[in-house]
C-alpha cells in the first residue's frame, strides 16, 4: 500500500483544568492513496481529533504524523497553512459555508487566499457541475437544503485538487435522501480517485466504505474491510 | 473573489451591527465636528474683530480728558493741529515698513511696482467735536473727511440717505435720528445754522449712534476751531499691518500726541478664548476616546461571535495576515461610513446649537472637517479592531472551532 497518511504512535491529551484526558492513546495508522475509509466509534472516542490531526489542523501530544512523504506534526504554523492550502480539503458536518456569499463564490473562496485566482470562476463551476449544483451557482445559502449546502462544500473541497479529503459527520443533518445523495457523491469522488476519510456514526455508510476503522477510547480496535 | 470583495459582503451582510458600530463612531465624530465647527467659527468671529480693532489705531491729543463730552471718552478741550497731520503719516508709514523689515516680510502686500518697495498708505481720518444742542438735546457735533471717514469706519453702514457731501447737510447717528424724530431731508438747526439731513447711518454699538456728523470744515467753521481735530482715526490698509510699532513711534517720536490700539486687549481676549477652547475640545477627545473603546468592545464581540469563521477560514488557507486584512478593510468600512454619518450630524448639531452658543459665529463648510472627521473615524476603528483582529487570527483553527 502506498500510504498517504501516517500516524505512528500518535497520542493527544488534552487539559480540562487540572485534569489530563487522553483524547488518543499510541495510535499506528496508515491510510494508502485512493483509499475510502470510514472512522466509526462513540461519541469522545477521538475520532474527530484523529481527523483534525490527519488535516494539520492540531498537534499531537506525542508521535509522528505523516502526510505521504512529509512529516508534518512538527512544521510551523506557515509551513502547515502551505498543507492545507494545497494538499488537505476538510467537509464539515454543518456545511460552514459563508453566508454572506453564493454558492460559486463559496466555492471560489480557497482561492481567495492562494495563487490562481485567475480561472478560479470557470474551476468553480466546474466542481459545482461535478456535485451537480451548476444551476444553483449564484444562489445564496439560505436559499440552499442541507443537503445543497454540503454539496455545495464538497465542492469548495475539490477547488483545492487536494491529495486528502476529510470529512466529519458529513451526513449527520441530513434526512436520508440527502445523505445518500451525498455517499454516492463520495464513492463517486473516490472512484475518480480521491482518497477520502470520513468519520460517522451512520452503520450504512460505514458498511458501504472500502475500509472502516472503529476506535474506543482513544485506540482503533478492529478494522472491516 | 478577493479579501476585499469577501469584506464588503461582509459588512452588506451584517448592515444593523455595522450600523450600530459606525453610530459609536459617529456620534464622537459628531462631537469633535461640531465643536471644532462652532469653535473654529468663534474663533474667526474673533480673529475678525481683533483684525477690525487691532488694525485701528486713534491719535488724541495727549492732555485730553477722557471723561469730558457727555462721558463718551472721545476727547476735551485739546486738539492737535491739523498741518501735523502730514508729519504723523509719515511717522507711522516709515514705522511701518521698518515693522514689515523686521519681520523679514516682503513689502509687496497691494499695488507693488516694479521692484520697488510700496505698502498701501493708511487712511487717516480726522474729526472734530463740539458739543452743541439738536432739538433741544445735548449731543456731540463731529466734524469728518466723509470718504475717509467711511474708509475708518468700514463697518459704517448708511441706513437712509447718503453721506454728507456738502457744507449744509448732516448725518445722524441712528439712536439720536430716533431720539429727535428726524428723518432723511428734515432741515434742522445746530449753533444757529440750518442744515439738511442727508443720512442716517445704522446702528454701530458706539459713540457715533448719538452724534451729528457735518464736514470737517462746516464743524470747525461753526465752533471757532479752524486748523484743530480733536482725534485721528488711522486705518492700516493690510490685514496683520504691524500697527503697534506705529503706536510705539507716535507715542516715542511725536510730542503732544497719544496713540492708542486695542489689539492687545483683543489679542487678550483671543488668548482666553483659544484657552478655553483648547480645554472644551481636550473634553471632546476624551469623550472620543471613550467611544473608541466602546467601539474596541462592539468589535471584540463581533469578533470573538466570528470565530468559527475565522477557523474556517483557516481551514481554507487564510494566513494571519489575509485575516488580518480582512478585518481591517471591514473595520475601514464601518470608519468610513462612521466619519461621513459623524461629519454630517456633527455639522448639523454645530448649525443647530452654533447660533445658541455663539449667536454672532458664522457656521462654515470645511472640507478639511471631512477629512478630519474621515481620518478620526478610520484611525478609530483600525485602532479599536487591531489587537481583536491579532487575538482573532492567531487562534489556531481547532481552536477557533472549539470556542464557541
Amino acid at each position: 500500500m502506498d500510504p498517504i497518511v501516517q500516524l505512528k504512535g500518535v497520542s493527544k491529551v488534552y487539559k480540562a483544568g487540572e485534569e489530563q484526558v487522553a483524547a488518543l492513546d499510541d495510535v499506528d495508522l496508515d491510510i494508502g492513496r485512493n483509499e475510502y475509509v470510514a472512522i466509526m466509534g462513540p461519541s469522545g472516542s477521538g475520532k474527530s481529533t484523529l481527523l483534525n490531526l490527519m488535516g494539520g489542523i492540531d498537534r499531537p501530544t506525542s508521535g509522528e504524523v505523516w502526510l505521504a512523504d512529509q512529516r508534518i506534526d512538527q512544521l510551523s504554523e506557515r509551513q502547515l497553512l502551505e498543507v492545507r492550502r494545497r494538499r488537505v480539503s476538510y467537509v464539515f458536518q454543518d456545511a460552514r459555508l459563508m453566508p454572506s456569499l453564493n454558492a460559486i463564490e463559496n466555492v471560489m473562496l480557497p482561492r481567495a487566499f492562494s495563487a490562481g485566482r485567475a480561472d478560479a470562476r470557470t474551476a468553480a463551476l466546474q466542481c459545482l457541475e461535478r456535485v451537480g449544483l451548476e444551476k444553483r451557482a449564484k444562489h445564496m445559502v439560505h436559499e440552499l437544503s442541507g443537503g445543497e449546502a454540503q454539496r455545495v462544500s464538497i465542492a469548495r473541497t475539490l477547488m483545492k485538487e487536494p491529495d486528502l479529503i476529510l470529512a466529519d459527520e458529513p451526513t449527520g443533518n441530513l434526512d436520508r435522501k440527502s445523505r445518500m445523495e451525498i455517499v454516492y457523491l463520495f464513492e463517486e469522488l473516490n472512484t475518480m480517485g480521491n482518497t477520502i476519510v470520513l468519520v460517522t456514526h451512520d452503520q450504512e455508510i460505514g458498511e458501504r466504505t472500502r475500509r472502516c476503522i472503529r476506535i474506543d477510547d482513544g485506540r482503533p480496535l478492529q478494522e472491516a474491510a | 473573489m478577493n479579501i476585499i470583495q469577501i469584506a464588503l459582503r461582509e459588512v452588506g451582510r451584517r448592515k444593523m451591527r455595522t450600523l450600530y458600530t459606525a453610530s459609536g463612531i459617529a456620534l464622537a465624530v459628531a462631537l469633535l465636528i461640531s465643536t471644532i465647527t462652532v469653535g473654529g467659527g468663534g474663533y474667526q468671529d474673533l480673529t475678525q474683530t481683533i483684525n477690525r480693532y487691532g488694525h485701528q489705531l486713534t491719535i488724541l491729543p495727549a492732555t485730553t480728558n477722557e471723561t469730558s463730552l457727555q462721558g463718551f471718552g472721545i476727547g476735551g478741550e485739546h486738539y492737535i493741529p491739523e498741518d501735523a497731520i502730514p508729519h504723523l503719516q509719515e511717522v507711522y508709514e516709515q514705522a511701518i515698513v521698518e515693522g514689515w523689515r523686521a519681520r523679514d516680510a516682503l513689502i509687496l502686500i497691494e499695488g507693488f511696482i516694479g521692484d520697488q518697495e510700496q505698502v498701501d498708505p493708511a487712511t487717516f481720518a480726522p474729526r472734530v467735536y463740539a458739543e452743541t444742542e439738536l432739538k433741544g438735546r445735548d449731543i456731540v457735533f463731529a466734524g469728518i473727511e466723509p470718504r475717509k471717514e467711511y474708509i475708518a469706519k468700514f463697518w459704517w453702514e448708511v441706513d437712509a440717505g447718503n453721506l454728507v457731501r456738502r457744507d449744509d447737510e448732516i448725518m445722524l447717528g441712528k439712536i439720536l435720528a430716533s431720539a429727535t424724530r428726524t428723518q432723511v431731508g428734515d432741515e434742522v438747526d445746530i449753533a444757529g445754522e440750518t442744515y439738511r439731513v442727508a443720512g442716517i447711518l445704522q446702528e454701530t454699538n458706539s459713540p457715533d449712534d448719538y452724534m451729528a456728523f457735518a464736514t470737517l470744515p462746516t464743524v470747525q467753521r461753526a465752533f471757532n476751531r479752524e486748523g484743530q481735530v480733536s482725534l485721528i482715526s488711522v486705518r492700516a490698509m493690510c490685514a496683520y499691518c504691524p500697527v503697534g510699532e506705529a503706536e510705539l513711534a507716535i507715542n516715542q517720536g511725536v510730542v503732544g500726541v497719544r496713540a492708542t490700539s486695542q489689539r492687545d486687549i483683543a489679542a487678550a481676549q483671543a488668548a482666553i478664548f483659544s484657552n478655553v477652547f483648547t480645554t472644551v475640545v481636550g473634553f471632546v477627545i476624551m469623550a472620543f476616546v471613550i467611544a473608541c473603546m466602546a467601539v474596541f468592545n462592539m468589535i471584540m464581540g463581533s469578533l470573538h461571535a466570528r470565530i468559527r469563521e475565522v477557523g474556517l477560514l483557516k481551514v481554507l488557507g487564510a494566513s494571519h495576515a489575509q485575516l488580518a486584512r480582512l478585518f481591517m478593510y471591514e473595520a475601514a468600512l464601518i470608519g468610513l461610513v462612521g466619519g461621513l454619518l459623524g461629519y454630517l450630524i456633527g455639522v448639523g448639531i454645530a448649525y443647530l446649537l452654533g447660533p445658541i452658543v455663539m449667536p454672532d459665529v458664522v457656521i462654515r463648510w470645511e472640507w478639511e472637517h471631512v477629512a478630519l472627521a474621515v481620518g478620526a473615524a478610520l484611525g478609530a476603528s483600525l485602532l479599536a479592531t487591531l489587537y481583536p483582529a491579532f487575538r482573532a487570527c492567531n487562534a489556531r483553527p481547532v481552536e477557533a472551532f472549539r470556542a464557541l
